[in-house]
C-alpha cells in the first residue's frame, strides 16, 4: 500500500513538473505572431520518405513505444496532456515556415480562395513536351514542359471515375492553402493527344520497373489506362513542379539538418491539429511521403519551407478508385478495432464493415452522415495526431468554422465538376462536416455565440 | 522503510522520498498557472480565447498578418532556442538509443526498396501467365518449398503446354508436364482435354499403422511415383463441372529417409501393410462432379462447394490390388450477419471398397491428421480404408488483412462399420491467425490441440 502511495505521489510530482514546464507563451505578454524559423541555413541533403517505414513505424513501433511511455500515460489518465509548444499568449499559432495564418485570422475573398497558391493558370502553349513518363505503380502519368519552360506533373483520373481524383486534388489544395499550409499549385488541365510531343531524351519506367527511352507506344499505353472524355480529350491535374525538394517531414521529432527546426513535430499545434483539417477534407493518406520540405530562398534568406502535397486521395477519392468504406473510420491496421473484434469473438464489428455506397462517381465516398470528427482516423497512426489536445482541436475548429458556405462553394468550383448536382452535393457535405467539427470541438461555445447573436 | 526493500516500485530511501512526495503533493494540488490550464479544463478561459484573438487581429501589424511571415517584429522564436529541441530524460535516451540509431537506416532501406518498385515488379511477375512462382510445400510434412509453373498460356492457338517443378527442404520433389486444349484458365474454360505426366518423390511419408486404434508409433517410408493422367472436363455452366479420366500410377516404396524415426519396413510386415514390399502399379478410371457457388474460392464468405468422385482402381503389375474409391467433399460458408464473420463447415467422406478379395495399397488408404483434418494430431496419424471427418471453423476479420479463427475438427478412420464407434471418435480444437490479400488467404499460423498433444502450423496458400 505504501509503495502504491509513493508511486502515485511520484507520478503526481512528474505531472506537476510537466505542467510547470509548459513552454507556451504566458498570457498577458504581447503575443508573438511570427515565429522566426526562417533564418538562413546551409542546404540540407535530400532524404527520401516512403510508405513502408511510415506504416510500420506508426502502426507498430510507435504504438509499442507509447505503451511503455508511463509519464505520458499518467498525464493522459490525469487529464493533463502535454500542450503544444508553438502557441502564443492568446492561443494562436504564429506564422512560420510551417503555417501561415490565412482565413482563420483574416477572411479571404472568394477570388483569393479560388486562386489559392496558383502563380499561373497552368501549362501554357499549344505544344507540350513530355520529359518523363511511367506506367508503373497505381497512377500512370508523365511530366511536361510548357512554352514558358515550367515543368508540371500530369496526373489523370481513374478510367471509370472521370473527375474523381482531379477534382479532389484541386479542391483540397485550395482549402488547405486557405487554412494556412503551404501547398503546390494544382490546376485542372484539359489536353488532347495531338498537343503532346515526346522529348528525345524522355525517360520512361514500365510496369516491370525497367527504365528506358520513352516512345509513342508508351504514351498511348498511359493514355489507354486513364479516363477519357467523350470528345476524346483528357482531363488531368497539372501539378507545378516544386524545386529544391529535400524529402518529406515526419510527424515526430525534428529534422536534424535544419537548425531552424527546434520544436518537436509531435508538439507543434499546426501538425497536431492538422488531424482536424484532414478529417474535414478526408485527407486520410496523410503521411511523410505526402509532405515535402523545400529549400527556398526568400528575402535573401535560404531555409526550409514545409509543404503538404498529393491530395489525390482527399475527399471521396482514393486516387484510383472511390474511398473504400473503411476510410476515415479505421486505420489500415487498427489494433483497437482488432482487439474489440477479438475480445468479443467477432460480435463487435466496426460500423463501416456494413458498407456504404457513393452517390456520384465523380465525388466518390465522402459524406457528413456518419462523420464523427473526434473518432476520425487516417490511414495509419501519426504521433502528432495522437498528441492532439482539446486546445489544439479547438484552435483548428475555429479555423474550420471561419470558412463560409460561399468560400467552400468557391473552392469546390475550382474542381470543375461537370455535374452541377455532384458539385452541390460535395459542397453541402463539406459544409455539414465543417458544422460537425465546430459542434464537436467548440460545441457549447458555438451554441452560446449563436444564442447571443439571436438575442441581438 | 529500508532502502531497496523488495516490493517498492522505486528503490529510494524514505528520507528522500517523503520530502519529495510532500513537495510533489503540494505542487500537484496547487492550481496550475492560468496560462498552463487547458481550455478543455477551463471553459471560461476557452471562451475568452476568441475574443482575445479578435483583439489581436485588430492590433496586429498588417505585415505580420496573412501570407507574410516576414515582418518588422524583432527576430524571436515562440520557444527559447537555448532549451530546444528538448532532451528526453537520460533513462529514456539510453533505452531508445538503439532505435534512434537504427531508425534512419531502416527508413533508408525500406524507402530504397520501395523506390526499386520491388512490389509492383513482383506483382507483374505473379500475374505473368507464362512463368509464375509456386510458394509452399508438397503437402503435410513435406517441409517448406517452392518452385515455378511454366505455361505457353495463350501463345499458341487452341492449346497450351505447361509444366511445374517444385522442391522442398525435406527433399520432396514434384515435376509435371502436360498439354491441354484451350488457352483460358481452367476456371473459365467450358471444355478441355488434359494430358499430364507426373513424377513425385516423397522420401519421408509418415505412417502409424492401419486402423482407428493404431498406437502412436511413428514410422516413415519413401514413396516414389511416376504416372500419367488423361481427363475430359466439361463446364456446362459456371457453377457446375464434370470430368472423366484415366490415370496410370506406378508406385515404388522404400525405407523412409527420416533418421529420427524407424522405417515402416522395420516395424510392419507386408502382410499387415499391403503394398509395403513391392509398391503398386495402378490403372484407374474416374468420374467426378463439382458444384461450386462460393464467392471467392480462395477466401470464401458464403455459399458452398460440393464434389463427388468415384474411381475404379486395379493393379497392372505385381500384387493383387483392386478397389472402388468414393469421395465426398462438401463445404458450406455461412456469413454471420456480415461477410467479415463467417462460419465455415466441411464434411469429408472417403470409402475404399475392395473388389473381391483384392486389397487397397496402404499409401492409397484414407487418412486423417493434416492441416485440414483432425488438426492437433500428427501428420497422417490415422490410416484405414474409410474415413469420415468434419470441420467447423469460425473466421472473423480483425483488421486490414488480418483475421482470426477458431476451429474444432472431429472424425475417425475405420476399416469397416463395426469399427466406427464413439471409442475411436477423435476431436481436436484450436485457433490462430490468417493473413490475406484482397482476394485470398496466403498465410495461416495456428495451433491445434488433441489428446495426443499440441501442434503448431504455418501454412501458405488458401484453405478449405
Amino acid at each position: 500500500m505504501r509503495a502504491v502511495t509513493k508511486s502515485a505521489l511520484v507520478i503526481a510530482a512528474l505531472l506537476a513538473l510537466s505542467a510547470i514546464a509548459l513552454p507556451q507563451q504566458p498570457p498577458g505578454e504581447k503575443p508573438i505572431w511570427v515565429d522566426h524559423d526562417m533564418k538562413s541555413i546551409p542546404e540540407p541533403k535530400e532524404h527520401e520518405t516512403g510508405f513502408g517505414y511510415d506504416f510500420i513505424n506508426g502502426t507498430v513501433f510507435q504504438q509499442i513505444k507509447q505503451a511503455f511511455d508511463f509519464p505520458r500515460t499518467a498525464r493522459i489518465i490525469a487529464g493533463k496532456r502535454k500542450e503544444a509548444y508553438n502557441v502564443n499568449s492568446v492561443g494562436g499559432v504564429p506564422d512560420s515556415s510551417w503555417f501561415t495564418n490565412r482565413n482563420g485570422r483574416r477572411p479571404m475573398s472568394l477570388e483569393e480562395i479560388r486562386r489559392g497558391p496558383d502563380e499561373d493558370a497552368g501549362p501554357s502553349g499549344s505544344v507540350l513536351t513530355i520529359t518523363r513518363g511511367k506506367t508503373q505503380g497505381f497512377t500512370p502519368g508523365f511530366w511536361i514542359k510548357d512554352s514558358r519552360g515550367d515543368t508540371y506533373i500530369i496526373k489523370f483520373d481513374p478510367p471509370r471515375y472521370l473527375e474523381l481524383a482531379s477534382a479532389a486534388e484541386v479542391i483540397a489544395t485550395k482549402l488547405f492553402y486557405a487554412i494556412g499550409y503551404s501547398v503546390p499549385q494544382n490546376t485542372i488541365f484539359y489536353l488532347r493527344p495531338e498537343q503532346l510531343q515526346i522529348a528525345p531524351d524522355a525517360k520512361f519506367t514500365d510496369k516491370s520497373g525497367v527504365k528506358r527511352r520513352m516512345t509513342q507506344a508508351d504514351l498511348e499505353a498511359i493514355l489507354g489506362m486513364v479516363a477519357r472524355r467523350a470528345d476524346g480529350s483528357y482531363r488531368a491535374v497539372a501539378s507545378k513542379l516544386l524545386q529544391g525538394t529535400k524529402g518529406g517531414f515526419h510527424f515526430l521529432g525534428v529534422r536534424r539538418d535544419d537548425p531552424n527546426d527546434i520544436i518537436p513535430h509531435e508538439h507543434r499545434r499546426d501538425l497536431r491539429a492538422l488531424r482536424v483539417f484532414c478529417a474535414w477534407l478526408e485527407h486520410n493518406d496523410i503521411r511523410a511521403a505526402n509532405t515535402l520540405d523545400r529549400y527556398v530562398s526568400e528575402n535573401g534568406r535560404s531555409f526550409i519551407r514545409h509543404y503538404l502535397i498529393d491530395f489525390g486521395s482527399a475527399l471521396g477519392s482514393e486516387t484510383f478508385f472511390p474511398n473504400p468504406p473503411r476510410v476515415g473510420h479505421s486505420h489500415i491496421v487498427d489494433w483497437e478495432d482488432a482487439g474489440k473484434v477479438l475480445l468479443t469473438a467477432g460480435i463487435y464489428q466496426p460500423s463501416w464493415t456494413y458498407g456504404k455506397k457513393f452517390r456520384y462517381p465523380s465525388v466518390g465516398l465522402y459524406s457528413a452522415e456518419d462523420f464523427n470528427p473526434q473518432q476520425w482516423k487516417q490511414n495509419f497512426p501519426l504521433v502528432a495526431f495522437e498528441n492532439m489536445t482539446q486546445a489544439d482541436a479547438a484552435w483548428a475548429a475555429e479555423i474550420v468554422g471561419s470558412f463560409t458556405d460561399e468560400q467552400i462553394r468557391a473552392a469546390v468550383e475550382t474542381g470543375q465538376l461537370s455535374d452541377r448536382d455532384a458539385a452541390e452535393y460535395l459542397a453541402s457535405q463539406i459544409i455539414a462536416r465543417r458544422d460537425k467539427i465546430v459542434q464537436a470541438y467548440l460545441g457549447g461555445r458555438a451554441q452560446r455565440q449563436a444564442a447571443a447573436a439571436e438575442r441581438k | 522503510m529500508a532502502a531497496g526493500r523488495v516490493g517498492s516500485l522505486l528503490v529510494v530511501p524514505r528520507t528522500v522520498t517523503y520530502p519529495l512526495a510532500k513537495l510533489a503533493l503540494i505542487a500537484a494540488l496547487l492550481p496550475a498557472p492560468v496560462w498552463a490550464q487547458q481550455p478543455a479544463d477551463n471553459p471560461e478561459a476557452h471562451q475568452a480565447q476568441p475574443a482575445a484573438i479578435e483583439h489581436q487581429r485588430e492590433q496586429q501589424p498588417a505585415a505580420a498578418q496573412g501570407d507574410s511571415a516576414e515582418s518588422e517584429q524583432p527576430r524571436e522564436r515562440i520557444v527559447d532556442p537555448a532549451k530546444f529541441p528538448p532532451k528526453s530524460p537520460l533513462p529514456a535516451r539510453i533505452l531508445l538509443a538503439p532505435f534512434r540509431a537504427l531508425a534512419p537506416k531502416v527508413e533508408r532501406g525500406l524507402t530504397s526498396l520501395e523506390n526499386t518498385q520491388v512490389l509492383s515488379i513482383a506483382r507483374e511477375f505473379l500475374r505473368d501467365p507464362h512463368a509464375r512462382p509456386l510458394i509452399g510445400g508438397l503437402g503435410d510434412g513435406s517441409g517448406f518449398g517452392g518452385g515455378v509453373a511454366l505455361s505457353t498460356a495463350d501463345s499458341l492457338p487452341g492449346l497450351q503446354f505447361f509444366g511445374t517443378v517444385r522442391a522442398t527442404t525435406k527433399k520432396y520433389t514434384e515435376m509435371t508436364a502436360g498439354i491441354r486444349s484451350g488457352t483460358q484458365s481452367e476456371k473459365v474454360e467450358k471444355f478441355y482435354v488434359k494430358l499430364i505426366g507426373i513424377h513425385r518423390l516423397r522420401p519421408q511419408e509418415d505412417f502409424w499403422g492401419i486402423g482407428a486404434g493404431a498406437p502412436p508409433l511413428r514410422t516413415n517410408y519413401d514413396l516414389q511415383e511416376r504416372g500419367a493422367d488423361l481427363s475430359l472436363n466439361l463446364r456446362p455452366q459456371s457453377l457446375l463441372k464434370f470430368g472423366v479420366g484415366f490415370n496410370y500410377s506406378s508406385n515404388s516404396v522404400f525405407p523412409g529417409k527420416d533418421q529420427r524415426f524407424p522405417t515402416t519396413q522395420s516395424q510392419f510386415s507386408p502382410l499387415q501393410v499391403p503394398g509395403l514390399a513391392e509398391g503398386a502399379a495402378l490403372l484407374s478410371g474416374y468420374f467426378f462432379a463439382e458444384f461450386d457457388s462460393r464467392k471467392g474460392a480462395s477466401n470464401p464468405v458464403h455459399a458452398g462447394f460440393i464434389r463427388l468422385g468415384v474411381s475404379s482402381n486395379d493393379s497392372v503389375g505385381s500384387g493383387d490390388f483392386g478397389y472402388w474409391n468414393y469421395t465426398l467433399d462438401a463445404r458450406y460458408y455461412a456469413p454471420m450477419g456480415s461477410e467479415h464473420r463467417v462460419l465455415a463447415m466441411r464434411t469429408l467422406l472417403e470409402f475404399n471398397s475392395p473388389k473381391g478379395g483384392s486389397q487397397v495399397p496402404f499409401f492409397r488408404l484414407a487418412r486423417l491428421g493434416d492441416r485440414e483434418t483432425l488438426r492437433g494430431y500428427d501428420t497422417y496419424r490415422f490410416h484405414a480404408r474409410n474415413a469420415a471427418a468434419w470441420n467447423v471453423e469460425y473466421r472473423v476479420d480483425l483488421t486490414g488483412g488480418i483475421g482470426a479463427f477458431g476451429f474444432t475438427d472431429f472424425g475417425q478412420v475405420f476399416n469397416d462399420w463395426s469399427e466406427f464407434s464413439s471409442q475411436f471418435f477423435r476431436i481436436t480444437y484450436g485457433g490462430g491467425l490468417q493473413f490475406k490479400s484482397r482476394k485470398k488467404i496466403f498465410l495461416r499460423v495456428y495451433v491445434g490441440k488433441s489428446e495426443e498433444g499440441t501442434r503448431f502450423f504455418f501454412t501458405f496458400g488458401p484453405t478449405f
